[in-house]
């Protein structure tokens, strides 16, 4: 019988083994059409990334069109401060400060009270050359903003004589100070009465006597330049300037010190705001600390198709994902109005059910025979009392089995805040490194009528690190300038799967709802 | 007519590459290349030519969609074939609880007619013979006769034990014995 049957199966071999077969010709028609249907498909995930890129572009860009327009709001707002201030200035002529030259002491001291909030009290005072009068010059510091300059307006045009009208070299990119050329009287011992006042809203003189002679310096440069107009700061600095004394002597004013210019006002006024600008400039850092409620998914991708041990669409449909969550700190360090870098410390816990299935005895790694679990993270094996020494193929029936996933995760984002009042909205983009730090599974297994609860505490086949993409958006908001409420929506997909020669590779992905509060350090 | 070995390699290299571009008519090609073996080993492990055109679709879509895949190590039949008999395998575990557990006195044996017979025992005899049988023993007996797996593996791959598999390869070479000694009996 034995050889009858031995028989049977090279009858068979030798009969099947070349045999051929046509199979009816609609079935390539139908392959043809499966394949026009996955090359959609396969379109559609590739633009899918591109998609992504995409929305986050937007992303950027909305933030900085609302930017764009939060920023000019306030640049109109500080001009109408500047120029209803201008308007109030006054003009001290006591406060202009000035020593003569042979006698070495002070015939007359003028000063320029300017009271100007608005431009932050950066006012240009700045070198005075020596290169007028050959001997003598003028070394004079002078505060003076746009507004203020407007109001220098040369009184005695009608000599024009050895008078060098100087233009701020910035030339046409500096309209303040075009609209505001300075005409000097540049003559050696000689008063031609060329003067300058300082137009207030009733055209106060500054000095009947004072002869100004300024010169162009061609060392300004077209970065100082812009600088200055940027700040809505004429720059007059380095104007040379003669002046003679009011007394009419004909003498020309010593060149001072700059140190030696004394404009006290302006000086408390600055140390005033430099002080209270010290006291309120808030820190880099802060800290949130965060709770957040995880949506979380796999995506499984097919790594090896011909493997006959998994399947996506099977584990697909036999897994839940349960509760996930999210808590940690996080750290941003500001590094300007706008932009700022967060990283920090998070803890993640995953939870996923597979239903109930039949499990198989197979040989474990050690060679071993044990019931094997498998799951879409990775595989687990269980060796129940009642059945301590199966057979390869023996199976259990697996209830409920739940595996769950710890990561300690490190991000790093970039992240773009606009404020408004007491609300800050920000966009983030980053990556986040995740490190495996409990995989396990817990089952209960069962054989006619054994149970037994099963706890595998080392999940097999998981990478010990994977990295995921971050994107997401917050809002803030401030109680105090110490504290906010944070509340961002994040998504969190991953780069590379999360286990390892795998034959479905699986790729966690969560959205959380960050709850955090924020506090500046 | 004497085939050069290095350029029908190319050719199917070529093929293989152009399948991997996308070009749908090389795919056909390839298609009408490997389709005639590639049925009758789906054959073998269907009940009948529908199912078998099933899994073939399956088959050739799967090769297609994993030919980045294939590292020319091997045959490429040899790994076609491999990835229909995954199909096959796939097929009946997924039908597999829908297979009742056969009693071999129960089984009765399909008795071959005499139109069907070629030269005794033909191929298309011996296949429909094959595809009578009960599908898990169809299934063992395809792993372990044509594609020389143990019943250890066949074991893992189908997750029974080693013992079930050699039970069930047993009472299929039974079952087939007497459909052979049935069929010689009516050739007579």
């Amino acid at each position: 019988m034995d050889e009858d049957l031995h028989d049977i199966e090279n009858l068979f071999r030798n009969g099947l083994e070349d045999n051929e077969e046509l199979p009816s010709p609609k079935l390539w028609n139908n392959i043809d059409n499966i394949l026009d249907k996955n090359n959609l498909i396969s379109i559609t995930k590739k633009y899918s990334s591109l998609k992504k890129v995409a929305v986050l572009l937007l992303f950027l860009l909305l933030g900085l069109g609302i930017y764009e327009l939060s920023y000019r709001h306030t640049t109109e707002a500080v001009e109408k401060r500047n120029n209803s201030r201008s308007n109030t200035e006054t003009i001290n002529k006591d406060n202009i400060t000035a020593l003569l030259p042979g006698t070495q002491s002070q015939k007359k001291a003028e000063s320029i009270n300017i009271s100007n909030k608005a431009i932050k009290d950066q006012l240009v005072l700045n070198s005075v050359s020596n290169t007028l009068n050959q001997k003598d010059s003028y070394n004079k510091n002078i505060v003076v903003d746009n507004a203020l300059a407007d109001k220098i307006i040369p009184v005695n045009k009608s000599k024009p004589d050895n008078k060098n009208e100087l233009e701020n070299n910035a030339g046409s990119n500096a309209n303040a100070v075009a609209d505001n050329n300075i005409t000097s009287k540049n003559k050696q011992g000689k008063s031609t009465g060329s003067s300058y006042k300082v137009q207030k809203q009733n055209s106060t003189p500054l000095g009947a006597e004072q002869q100004t002679a300024l010169n162009n310096d061609p060392e300004l440069n077209n970065q100082q330049t812009q600088l200055l107009k940027r700040l809505n700061i004429i720059p007059v600095d380095k104007i040379r300037m003669q002046l003679k004394d009011s007394a009419g002597t004909g003498k020309l004013l010593q060149p001072i010190a700059v140190n030696k210019i004394s404009l006290p006002v302006e000086s408390k006024n600055i140390v005033a705001v430099n002080t209270k600008n010290k006291g309120s400039k808030p820190s880099r850092f802060s800290v949130t600390l965060f709770y957040s409620p995880d949506i979380a998914w796999y995506r499984l991708q097919e790594d090896k198709p011909d493997n006959q041990i998994d399947n996506s669409a099977e584990i697909a449909e036999s897994e839940q994902h349960e509760f996930s969550s999210t808590v940690g700190a996080l750290v941003d360090y500001n590094l300007n109005k706008h932009w700022s870098l967060q990283s920090g410390l998070t803890y993640s816990n995953t939870s996923i059910i597979v239903l109930p299935k039949t499990i198989f005895a197979q040989s474990d790694n050690a060679g071993s025979i044990k019931y094997r679990i498998n799951t879409s993270s990775g595989y687990g094996y269980v060796l129940p009392s009642f059945s301590s020494n199966p057979i390869i193929g023996d199976s259990l029936y697996a209830f409920t089995t739940t595996h769950k996933l710890n990561y300690i995760n490190i991000p790093l984002a970039l992240k773009y805040t606009i404020t408004k009042g007491k609300f800050s909205f920000n966009g983030m983009a980053g990556f986040s490194t995740s490190i495996l730090t409990v995989g396990k599974i817990e089952t209960t297994v069962k054989k006619g009528f054994n149970n037994e609860s099963e706890v595998v505490n080392k999940l097999l086949g998981l990478k010990n690190i994977y990295f995921s993409g971050l994107v997401g958006l917050g809002l803030d908001y401030k109680f105090n300038k110490k504290m906010a409420f944070s509340f961002a929506p994040t998504l969190r997909f991953a780069l590379n799967s999360i286990n390892k020669d795998a034959p479905v590779k699986s790729y966690p992905n969560t959205f959380g709802l960050v709850l955090g509060l924020k506090i500046g350090i | 007519m004497l085939v050069n070995p290095i350029s029908t390699l190319d050719k199917e290299t070529e093929l293989i590459q152009s399948c991997i571009d996308g070009d749908r008519y090389s795919q056909s090609k390839l298609y009408e290349l490997f389709v005639p073996k590639m049925f009758a080993v789906c054959l073998r492990y269907s009940k009948n030519r529908e199912e078998a055109e099933e899994i073939v679709q399956e088959g050739f879509v799967q090769v297609f969609k994993s030919l980045r895949s294939f590292k020319k190590e091997g045959s490429f039949e040899g790994w076609i074939r491999k990835i229909m008999v995954y199909c096959c395998i796939k097929h009946f575990r997924s039908k597999a609880k829908m297979h009742p557990v056969v009693n071999i006195e129960s089984v009765t044996v399909v008795e071959i007619g005499n139109e069907e017979i070629i030269s005794r025992l033909g191929k298309k005899e011996l296949l429909k013979m094959i595809q009578a049988l009960p599908p898990a023993y169809r299934m063992i007996f395809n792993l372990y006769v044509f594609e020389g797996m143990k019943h250890r593996e066949i074991a893992a791959q189908l997750g029974i034990s080693e013992g079930t598999s050699k039970s069930n390869f047993f009472d299929a070479k039974i079952i087939l014995q007497r459909a052979v000694a049935n069929s010689l009996k009516i050739a007579k």
